[in-house]
Formats: structure tokens, C-alpha cells, sequence
């Protein structure tokens, strides 16, 4: 009888044919098509993993936590509340704005720690996989899958806040249905940008803390918390910095009802999803040498 | 090349990887592999400064059903080995052919987060290995009823013994129904009940058709597990072939003695006496350094007594392949008090073995002597001699098996329907010598 268990077995193996991997020295990248092919099928496949993942992140966050969820709304509503008192008494001066200026910050801090997060969140999120993924042939692209999950809950309650300062004000329009795509648009740019510092950063940690001086740089350089300057030389400032296009159309929707610079705005839109793209890719192409060099 | 590798689960053609000593220069070199895999050139086959061979031009390949064992020192590539067929990393010389679902126990509850629940862990754990939400679903029940922690599985992990973590992480990995199943020395822990557990459900996959790479420093287990073994060292492939032998090889070159330091005395016991010649011989008093097993070996032992033993207790130990002591022999006779005390000076002890019931296979022989109390250790040596023991007759029967020792039995046979004590119960006759 076990004889003829096991040839059943072998039977209906052949009828489904084994998957066959086969590894060599040769660079991925040769064979392109198949390459693509293999992230798109391990994308779909990591799902439940991204979503466990996620959820684990959650969990370990807030079961330990008494304010929990309320830290997300902690900063910007400081960041505002210091910034108005500031500018009310004219210690800050920061020209005028075309909407209130509380508005205009706290719009334009929350949609500033979104992107910011989206920057932050692969490379964190990859590292607490790092000790798996050198072990067990995990889902690759899981890690990253998880954080954009964890950016886009953290975006979820940001846009609460966002949506009642736009409310409390009387700005509301229809034009603020048309926020998400902008949103998630930062959302994958920030992703981006994050994702193709993963294999650099997971080797050399300067990356890690060098992104946080260097969001903090741009944080300043971007017309956040001041209008856009439109004098040359400084309007470069505007025009070079890609973020700027996004964080700006998403204010307009959400609080002016249409958007001030269209074209710019779309590109940016278009720009983000290549970038996310080529990033998948050069960190599917480079994980194999990372993790090589992580585990010896 | 031949495309077609029919039952072949695992081909390892001809595979090479190395890794680099100094951490920085790693990194750097790193980053130099990543610009050549994007510019779409193979890696680099020439080692550069501070990199070494962790793999060298190691080939073979392992069926459906096989459960083979990669042994070998520290530092002699097994866990590359494993990480090469697990596709983590990439080989830097030839290639490697993997069918079917891997399933990979390295690292045993490999992610469990310490203050969510075993539950939440089973289900995060398993997608980690590749199961699907309705795989895990429909194996929950099997799972915990396999680590056995039903009372804990809702309470936070950090709470388990580290028996229990891994009990629940092997549990977890066995059960995601691997074609190949790798297994890196994970039995070290749990106590000896899950241990045979996991060892008899890994023999069971097997038989299944699962082909298992097994690598432990644990021989007795890899010798209980596997038909046959891959020994590695620096790296390099060195043998193959049935267990046993590969395990035998492997013990004898990874003796310390080898190296020639026989009679190396166990430190701090050398003030007592050392040993100056064993010899073994046969009944006639030759030497030999093989014998029938279960025939008659004596052993002469000439040591110097450094200074006055009063009543020391000397004990023989008969080695396995693997550093288990599997037999013994003590210099005071069952029911007898006596035991000589020896003066400074040279002294021959000899003993004869009437029936040395060792199975057929390579043993070494050590010696540890006890003080007058039995408390105090006077001496322990290890690698006194080593000698073969060889078959007599049908004897191979037992030697397929994980056995050491034949006991001395006689056997009678007897009918149920017909019972006349005077004729039914005749002894066999003994094993020829």
C-alpha cells in the first residue's frame, strides 16, 4: 500500500509541473522579460505576507502605547499652533498666503510627514526584515510592501486631521475628491526615492541617517511653511525640486478647489510611477548582493 | 548541458562562492557587485584582496525521497551550501538547479514577535515560509497539535521556554509541504521526545518523496537520519556516499589526535600517571589492529604511575564514529571489592574481552581512571588505540541498522500447538567465531 501512496504522489506531481529555479553567476538583468515577470508574480504573492506584516508593525506599535493612534496627530497640530503664534506677533514673517495661513501649514506639515514617512519607511522596514531574509527565502518584495501599507495607514489618519482643519475653515469643494490620487502620488514618490536607498542604506548606515538631515534640509528648501517664492533666482527652488508640484497640488485641492499649475502637477504624477518602477527593479536586481554581504 | 534532470530535485553543478574576511572591504565590494549585476555583467571570478572560498567547485545533486547529510567542521561551507540552494545568495561560479517548493528550517521561528500571540505568530511565521492564508487555516489545528503548546498558543510568545518557541517553529516549518526541505542544525533544542518526534517526521516526508539536506555537528542524528552524507571541508567537497563511512572518515580526520597527539591527557590529570603503549592483540597474543566482531580481543596497556595509586579504578571506553561511547569495561569485576594499588614506576595492565560484541565499523578506544573513592579524576585519555571491528557471516543484517552492540543471546524456538518442553526449546547453536 505505501508504494502505491507514493507513486500517486509522483503522479500527480507531474501533472503539475515543479517550478524550476535556476541560480547562476550570470547577472539577472540579462534575461529581462523573465526578470520583470518574476517581480510582478512575487509582487502579487507577497500580498498576504505585506499584510501580515503590516499588521504585526501595528500591533507591536500600539499594544505597549496608552495615546496610540494620537501620536500621528501630535506634530503637525504643535508644528501649527507654534507657527501661527509666530507669525500672529510677527516674529515670523512670512508674506501672504492664498489661503489662511493655519490651513496652509497644517496642510502643508501633515502632507510633509507623509512624504517624509513614504522616504523613511522602506529602508526602516527592510531592516527589521533583514535578520529573515538572510535565513528564509522570504517574499523580497514584502518588506516593502508592509511599509507602504504602514504609510498609507499613517496617511489614513493624517488626512482625518486634514480633512476637519479644512472643514473647521469653510474651504470645503468637491475638487478635494480628486486629493487622494495626489496623496498617494507623494506617497509613491517618497516610496520611490526610499526604495532605491534601500541596498545602499542596508550596507553603509550613513544612509539611514543621513536621509533624516536631508529631509530635514528639504523640509526648509520646500515652500511648506512659507508661499513659494517667485522672484528668479529663487523660484528655482520650486521649479528643480519635484516634491514641490505634489505637495502644492494637493493644498490647492483640497483647500482651493482646482489646481494652480496643472501640467506640472501631471507630470509629477507620471514621474512618481516610472520611478517606482525602475526602483522595484534595481531592488530586486541588488537584493541577492545585499543580502550576500548582510549574512557572511 | 543537459536539460532534463528527471527525479533530480537538487543539482549542484560545479559551484563556487566566496566571501570576503574584512567587513568594510565587503561592503565595498558590495557595492562593486551591485554596478557589474546592473550593467549586466557575471561576477567576478578572480578573488580580490582579504576574500576567501567559502564554496569551492562542489558538485551533486539529490533525488526525490533522499535524505542526505552535509557534514564537516566549522567554517567548511554547510550553510553556504544550504543558502545556495535556497537561492539567498547567488553562486559565483557554475550553477544550481532547484525544482519543487524549498522549504527552509534555519532559523526556527524565524520572525516570532516576542509579545504577540503564538496564534498571531503561527499565521505571520508560516506566510514568511511562502504558506497561503488558507493553507495556514486549514493546518492551524495540525500545527499546535504538533508543538504541542495548545494551553500557550494564546498567550504572548515571550512567555515560551525556548523548548517551546522551537517546538512551534519546527511544527510551523514541517508543515508547509516542501518538495525539498533544508534543515540547519535546528534539533539542538527541545528535549529528547520532540527531538525523536522531529526526526521520525522528517523520515516520514522523505518516505514521501520529499527530498531533505540535512546538516548537523550532531552525528548520531545525522547517521540515525540519512542514507548518505556530503563532508565538506575548507569549503571543498572531500567525500560522499553511505553515512556511516563518510562518518567514520569525517571522525577520524576530526579526532584532535589525528594530527598525532595520541594519549592527549584530559588537562590538569597528567600528575597521576601517563600512558606509555597500548597494544591490542588476539588469543595467541598478536597484534592486531582489527578483530572478528564478537571475537576475543585483549588489550595491554603500559602506563607510568607518577606517584602512589591506592585502588585506582580503571575504566575502558569503547568510541563510535561520531565521539559516542557506546560500550565499556571497568577493572572491578561485578561482586568483587578488589583493586590493586600501583607504586611509582612502570606497570602493564591487560584484560581480555572472552565476547567483544561490537558491530562491524571503525572504534577508538579511551581510558578514564578514578581515585580511590571514585571521586577524583586521576586520568582521562583519550584515543588509546583504534582498531576495526570486521563481520562475521549473515552479520550485516544488523549493521544497516543504528546498532553498536549484539548482546550474547541464545535463542530457542517453540510451537504453539505442539508444546513438549524436552524438544521444542533446543538452543541455537552459537555464532561461528
Amino acid at each position: 500500500m505505501p508504494f502505491t501512496q507514493v507513486s500517486n504522489m509522483f503522479n500527480s506531481q507531474e501533472t503539475v509541473p515543479l517550478e524550476e529555479k535556476i541560480y547562476s553567476n550570470q547577472s539577472q538583468i540579462l534575461n529581462f522579460l523573465f526578470f520583470l515577470n518574476t517581480i510582478t508574480k512575487d509582487l502579487w504573492r507577497s500580498r498576504e505576507l505585506s499584510w501580515l506584516l503590516f499588521l504585526r508593525e501595528i500591533r507591536q506599535r500600539y499594544r505597549q502605547s496608552i495615546f496610540g493612534l494620537l501620536w500621528a496627530f501630535f506634530p503637525p497640530i504643535i508644528a501649527t499652533t507654534i507657527l501661527v503664534f509666530l507669525s500672529q506677533h510677527k516674529i515670523l514673517n512670512v508674506g501672504e498666503t492664498e489661503i489662511p495661513y493655519p490651513v496652509y501649514v497644517m496642510l502643508g506639515t501633515l502632507l510633509w510627514q507623509i512624504f517624509a514617512e513614504s522616504v523613511v519607511t522602506p529602508l526602516k522596514s527592510f531592516d527589521s526584515c533583514v535578520p529573515i531574509m538572510i535565513k528564509i527565502n522570504m517574499s523580497r518584495e514584502a518588506p516593502i510592501l508592509a511599509g507602504v501599507a504602514q504609510v498609507l495607514f499613517f496617511m489614513g489618519i493624517q488626512m482625518v486631521l486634514a480633512v476637519c482643519t479644512v472643514i473647521y475653515f469653510g474651504l470645503f469643494s468637491p475638487a478635494i475628491l480628486l486629493a487622494p490620487v495626489a496623496v498617494l502620488s507623494l506617497v509613491i514618490m517618497g516610496t520611490a526615492f526610499g526604495i532605491l536607498l534601500v541596498p545602499i542604506g542596508a550596507l553603509y548606515k550613513d544612509v539611514g541617517e543621513g536621509i533624516g538631515m536631508l529631509l530635514r534640509g528639504v523640509f526648509l528648501l520646500t515652500p511648506i511653511i512659507y508661499p513659494p517664492p517667485q522672484e528668479w533666482p529663487w523660484s528655482l527652488l520650486v521649479s528643480l525640486n519635484p516634491v514641490v508640484p505634489l505637495l502644492q497640488g494637493c493644498r490647492d485641492l483640497m483647500a482651493t478647489g482646482g489646481l494652480s499649475n496643472p501640467f506640472s502637477f501631471w507630470m509629477a504624477c507620471a514621474l512618481s510611477a516610472g520611478l517606482l518602477i525602475f526602483a522595484l527593479i534595481f531592488y530586486r536586481l541588488t537584493l541577492p548582493v545585499v543580502l550576500e554581504r548582510l549574512g557572511a | 548541458m543537459a536539460t532534463s534532470i528527471g527525479e533530480e530535485l537538487i543539482l549542484v553543478d560545479h559551484v563556487s562562492k566566496k566571501f570576503c574576511r574584512h567587513l568594510k572591504r565587503s561592503l565595498q565590494y558590495g557595492v562593486m557587485d551591485m554596478a557589474r549585476e546592473l550593467m549586466g555583467r557575471p561576477r567576478d571570478i578572480a578573488l580580490r584582496r582579504d576574500e576567501f572560498w567559502a564554496i569551492k567547485d562542489v558538485s551533486f545533486s539529490i533525488k526525490r525521497g533522499e535524505i542526505v547529510g552535509v557534514i564537516g567542521p566549522n567554517g567548511a561551507g554547510k550553510t553556504t551550501l544550504l543558502r545556495l540552494i535556497n537561492g539567498l545568495i547567488l553562486p559565483d561560479q557554475g550553477r544550481l538547479v532547484v525544482r519543487g517548493k524549498v522549504g527552509a528550517m534555519i532559523q526556527l521561528g524565524a520572525g516570532f514577535s516576542p509579545i504577540l500571540s503564538g496564534r498571531e505568530n503561527i499565521h505571520v511565521n508560516a506566510a514568511i515560509l511562502g504558506m497561503t492564508k488558507e493553507e495556514t487555516k486549514g493546518k492551524l489545528e495540525q500545527i499546535i497539535e504538533f508543538a504541542d503548546i495548545d494551553e500557550f498558543i494564546d498567550s504572548p510568545v515571550q512567555s515560551y521556554s525556548s523548548g517551546m518557541r522551537a517546538r512551534l517553529g519546527f511544527a510551523v516549518a514541517i508543515h508547509m509541504n516542501p518538495d525539498i526541505l533544508l534543515v540547519d542544525e535546528v534539533l539542538a533544542v527541545g528535549d529528547m521526545i520532540f527531538r525523536n518526534k522531529a526526526l521520525a517526521k522528517m523520515h516520514q516526508l522523505a518516505t514521501s518523496g520529499v527530498a531533505v539536506v540535512f546538516i548537523s555537528h550532531n552525528l548520531d542524528q545525522v547517521d540515525r537520519l540519512c542514507h548518505s552524507s556530503i563532508y565538506l571541508q575548507n569549503g571543498q567537497f572531500v567525500a560522499s556516499g553511505p553515512t556511516r563511512e563518510i562518518i567514520t572518515q569525517y571522525a577520524k580526520a576530526s579526532s584532535p589526535d589525528a594530527q598525532g597527539a595520541r594519549f592527549a591527557h584530559y588537562p590538569g590529570t597528567q600528575h597521576y600517571l601517563s600512558i606509555l603503549q597500548v597494544t591490542l592483540h588476539d588469543e595467541a597474543g598478536n597484534p592486531i589492529d582489527r578483530v572478528e566482531s564478537c571475537g576475543i580481543l585483549l588489550i595491554r596497556v603500559e602506563f607510568e604511575a607518577k606517584q602512589f595509586l591506592e585502588s585506582p579504578l580503571f575504566s575502558f571506553m569503547f568510541e563510535a564514529p561520531g565521539h559516542m561511547v557506546i560500550a565499556a569495561i571497568v577493572t572491578q569485576k561485578k561482586g568483587s571489592e578488589h583493586r590493586p594499588s600501583f607504586s611509582p614506576g612502570r606497570h602493564i595492565l591487560e584484560t581480555k574481552i572472552a565476547r567483544l560484541s561490537l558491530i562491524p565499523g571503525a572504534y577508538t578506544l579511551r581510558a578514564s581512571v578514578y581515585g580511590t573513592k571514585e571521586i577524583e579524576i586521576w586520568g582521562r585519555i583519550s584515543r588509546l588505540a583504534d582498531f576495526t571491528v570486521i563481520p562475521y557471516g549473515r552479520q550485516n543484517v544488523i549493521t544497516n541498522e543504528n546498532v553498536f552492540v549484539e548482546l550474547d543471546a541464545s535463542w530457542s524456538v517453540g510451537s504453539t500447538i505442539n508444546l513438549e518442553p524436552s524438544d521444542a526449546f533446543a538452543p541455537c547453536a552459537p555464532p561461528p567465531k
